[in-house]
């Protein structure tokens, strides 16, 4: 475990250097929300819309955002540059286990999904939207977001260790745009209570 | 997706919480015995 932590350090640390990997996660997140509160916020007031719960369409739309940041993780791409580099060859020929390489990198996104959903999180109270469930809402929606985030980067990852082809495993990391719109993304399901 | 939405517009509606948690766990355990296997088996 010490081996993964420290990889996880590494990898935290590379994210760190490279904002142009990290930022696009914050900026295209924000730009749906924005853009999708814009073209459907005047159809669903909040005063009569009863799945709003008294809330602005943000409030809905903000779920959204947060997987699409979530499902962003870089963890497999740097994983693929490290093979291509050839550092991933230098790891394996050292005395660690390798799901520990693997491991480091999950723990890296899950550190950057808490960090992600937080920012999200705070920049939408900024606009009024607000977390009805409070203080442990908030702890629980970072977190399942942060989950979320090693869930797609571990399915993001396992492409790249099959493929090792960056092109294939940025490829991959679109078919959560699909998934996302066979949600209830843009009003809540029929069949699922208010 | 209806979890992190209950957390926003309602209460703690525990069972909608739950069920976003057991569906993560579930899919996270799942990559996590994948990528292992994966990086086992490379060569």
């Amino acid at each position: 475990m010490t081996q993964a932590w420290v990889l996880g350090q590494r990898a935290l640390r590379e994210g760190w250097r490279t904002p142009e990997a990290l930022l696009p996660t914050l900026f295209i997140p924000l730009f749906f929300l924005v853009v999708n509160v814009g073209q459907a916020a005047r159809i669903f007031p909040s005063h009569s819309t009863a799945f709003l719960h008294g809330q602005g369409y943000g409030a809905f739309q903000l779920p959204s955002s947060l997987l699409l940041a979530a499902s962003f993780g870089s963890a497999a791409l740097f994983l693929v540059e490290d093979i291509e580099g050839g550092y991933f060859d230098k790891l394996r020929a050292t005395p660690i286990p390798r799901t520990s390489i693997v491991l480091g990198r999950l723990i890296a996104e899950a550190v950057k999904g808490v960090l992600l959903a937080t920012a999200l999180v705070l920049l939408g109270l900024v606009f009024g939207i607000s977390v009805a469930s409070g203080v442990l809402g908030f702890v629980l929606l970072v977190g399942l977001a942060a989950l979320w985030a090693v869930v797609f980067s571990g399915f993001m990852l396992s492409i790249a260790l099959k493929t090792r082809s960056a092109a294939a495993t940025n490829s991959a990391g679109l078919i959560f745009f699909p998934l996302l719109f066979l949600t209830p993304n843009f009003v809540r399901s029929i069949r699922s209570p208010t | 997706m209806e979890a992190l939405r209950s957390l926003i517009l309602e209460d703690l509606v525990w069972s909608k919480i739950l069920y976003g948690f057991a569906v993560a766990v579930v899919l996270g355990a799942v990559m996590l015995v994948l990528n292992v296997r994966l990086i086992r088996n490379y060569d």
